[in-house]
């Protein structure tokens, strides 16, 4: 009788367990239905705060089910937050990425591949060099969001006081050439030049944006196509380097240009600011222009190609709500929402359905983003920072005359091989 | 004029010499001081102009419009006062242990403490966050203050000016009925103002200045620093957004005014401190 009393005692406690385990198991079922995407963004625009609650409040209207939490840091310290958060398992679900983090996370395995989340048609959508990008060995890792244009500027005024159709511009090595000659002269008439043709920095921001393109327009690259070697060494890269060295030897540009010296494009006496990118637009009407300025084509010699870096948005690898952040990912770049980032950050949109037509009003940077479609970042390679970090003395001493072009150039790519081995 | 006559030459070349250098280091506040009171189209233009010809506080304006600006100084002073403070208290109770009494193993434990001198702060980011998320205190003020809350520098610079303070005052302290704790704080603090000085200055500059850390500490904004949020306005400011480089300048103004007013403060402690570091006896 003991025993069967223990034993109805103790079925009853078993049922009441398992009553218990069910109900629970319910009710964390249920929470977990509601699932939370962070995003790290980084600032763009003047009020990024106010652009990402607009599009949180209209996905979360579309996706009910789902939270997000979007949190805008600085620039600086990122890499270092990152590398924090990844050791400790608290990095966010989606990361704003520049072109050259790509590789970096995803051949570390910290960001997921997309490729089964973006339709076809989608993908078609995008301009080539965007999409190139943001893969890393033949897999897509991010969605690229935005793109930025860089060409030359030019004063529209002096243009045409040295006999140039400003409607015109010139499209070709050899025309930018001819153009410089016709506006570097002596304007005061004391035998001295006072007004150049062409401003070029090589360090705004970087060698990428400012000797690159010219190497792309030559035939060359950076590193080879298997990825195995830096070749800026090349023919192609050598002549381009040569090309802009002649501008300066010809007394086309203040030597002092090339680490940031000289008049700046503000002070009406350069013809051409070459290596300009969009957004420097809205800098230079607040710095204030009392001349008419436009924006140049992509310059062509062997090909036509410019610069333009990708913003991209990523998931990181560890992210435990991963089909949400891709949702969240998509709404982003949509066409109708990334129309409207681009309306708030003055970027291009790198889809060819995202008419400029609903986010640019000003003529000029109208310009610009008709270029964009010839624009590409850099090859998104491990080690691309390295290469382009031994480029920049390289160029530098080649540019100032400090050693022979070819002679800099080969030095430079010997150290970039070196590293790429050694690593 | 007379007394310029009258000035050795010598004394008069130190003088210029030391206007010049000291013009060179004023040139930069100036010059943020004037940015920050002109409109944006100003700001960048060329030639510089050092007084601004209709200057406004529409940047400071911008400024405390558009960000939280009261809450991040809020939190840097927080964070830099609240360490100020436990430095203070720790590294002179530690200082009073290592330079007034005696126990086994003081030298040992003195030398090791002072081998963390030469660990750069940076190897212990990542470790000190992996710590506090364990601890589910990441973006919080323990996080922020805890690390921060003793330092090797502190307790050197203190026990280094405790040490030569005779020990007649321990005993006369002693006779007269003090504890250790009452002399300590009746007695040995007050004589130690100096140090105690450039100690807070130094560490308090040093807080509210501290970028990397807070950023990887804190995970919401209305936890950053000023520092912190004064970073994210340098890129729209850079664009010529948002009133540009004018807002910039003015929350470099805002950021720097604290830490000014605090040298101010105890400047007299600090030439004190500075002075009577080179006599002896």
């Amino acid at each position: 009788m003991k025993s069967h009393g223990k034993l109805v005692r103790m079925l009853r406690a078993t049922l009441l367990t398992i009553c218990v385990l069910l109900l629970f198991a319910a009710s964390t079922g249920l929470a977990a239905r509601q699932e939370t995407v962070t995003m790290w963004a980084f600032p763009l625009c003047s009020d990024d705060i106010e652009m990402y609650s607009k599009l949180v409040n209209e996905f979360e209207k579309e996706n009910p089910n789902i939270k997000v939490h979007v949190e805008v840091l600085p620039w600086q310290g990122r890499m270092e937050k990152l590398m924090a958060a990844l050791a400790a398992n608290q990095a966010p679900d989606v990361m704003y990425l520049n072109v050259f983090l790509v590789p970096k996370l995803a051949a570390t395995g910290n960001l997921a591949p997309l490729d089964k989340y973006l339709p076809s048609d989608v993908r078609a959508d995008y301009f080539s060099g965007a999409i190139k990008s943001c893969q890393y060995d033949g897999r897509l890792y991010a969605m690229p969001v935005l793109q930025s244009v860089v060409t030359y500027i030019y004063n529209v005024d002096l243009f045409k006081k040295a006999g140039l159709d400003p409607k015109a511009p010139p499209e070709t090595w050899a025309e930018l050439e001819e153009a410089a000659r016709k506006l570097t002269c002596d304007t005061d008439g004391d035998g001295k030049i006072d007004q150049w043709g062409i401003r070029f920095d090589l360090n705004r921001p970087s060698p990428i944006t400012s000797v690159v393109p010219f190497v792309w327009q030559a035939g060359g690259d950076l590193i080879s196509a298997d990825g195995t070697e830096a070749i800026y060494d090349s023919p192609e890269a050598v002549r381009a380097v040569e090309f802009i060295k002649g501008l300066i030897d010809k007394g086309y540009m203040q030597k002092s240009n090339i680490q940031g010296g000289g008049l700046p494009f503000t002070s009406g006496k350069i013809g051409i600011d070459l290596q300009r990118e969009n957004m420097d637009v809205i800098k230079l009407r607040a710095e204030g222009l009392d001349f008419e300025i436009a924006a140049g084509p992509i310059l062509k010699d062997a090909k036509k190609i410019g610069y333009g870096t990708v913003g991209s948005y990523g998931i990181l690898g560890k992210s435990k709500n991963k089909d949400a952040a891709a949702k969240w990912v998509l709404f982003l770049t949509r066409p109708d929402n990334m129309a409207y980032i681009m309306k708030n950050t003055g970027f291009v949109a790198p889809r060819k359905s995202v008419s400029p037509a609903k986010y640019v009003t000003d003529p000029v940077i109208k310009q610009f983003v008709e270029q964009a479609p010839n624009c590409r970042p850099e090859t998104p390679h491990l080690y691309i920072q390295e290469v382009l970090s031994t480029m920049q003395p390289a160029i530098e001493n080649a540019l100032l005359g400090l050693k022979p072009v070819e002679a800099a150039l080969k030095e430079g790519t010997a150290e970039a091989n070196r590293i790429m081995r050694r690593k | 004029m007379n007394r310029l006559r009258k000035m050795p030459m010598k004394n008069f070349w130190t003088y210029f010499i030391l206007v010049l250098l000291g013009s060179t280091m004023i040139v930069p506040f100036i010059a943020m001081v004037s940015q920050s009171l002109k409109p944006g189209s100003q700001v960048l233009e060329y030639p510089f102009r050092w007084i601004p010809e209709n200057p406004s506080m529409e940047n400071y304006r911008m400024l405390f419009k558009q960000n939280p600006i009261m809450r991040w100084t809020l939190n840097s002073f927080i964070v830099a006062g609240g360490s100020t403070i436990l430095q203070l208290i720790t590294c002179s109770l530690a200082a009073y242990a290592f330079s007034r009494t005696s126990f086994p193993g003081k030298d040992i434990l003195f030398w090791m403490m002072m081998s963390m001198l030469i660990i750069p702060s940076q190897t212990t980011l990542v470790p000190l966050f992996l710590l506090f998320s364990k601890l589910n205190l990441t973006n919080t003020y323990t996080a922020l203050l805890l690390p921060t809350a003793s330092s090797a520098f502190g307790i050197f610079l203190l026990k280094q000016f405790m040490e030569p303070i005779p020990k007649d005052y321990d005993e006369a302290a002693s006779l007269d009925g003090c504890t250790r704790f009452q002399f300590y704080s009746k007695i040995l603090l007050p004589m130690c103002k100096p140090a105690l000085a450039v100690l807070a200055t130094f560490n308090f500059v040093t807080q509210w200045n501290d970028f990397l850390y807070p950023l990887i500490m804190t995970q919401t904004r209305d936890m950053f620093t000023l520092q912190i949020g004064l970073s994210a306005l340098q890129a729209s400011g850079s664009r010529g957004e948002m009133g540009g480089m004018g807002v910039v300048m003015a929350g470099a103004v805002w950021g720097f005014i604290p830490t000014f007013i605090l040298f101010l403060l105890l400047q007299k402690y600090l030439v004190e401190g500075v002075s009577s570091a080179g006599i002896k006896g």
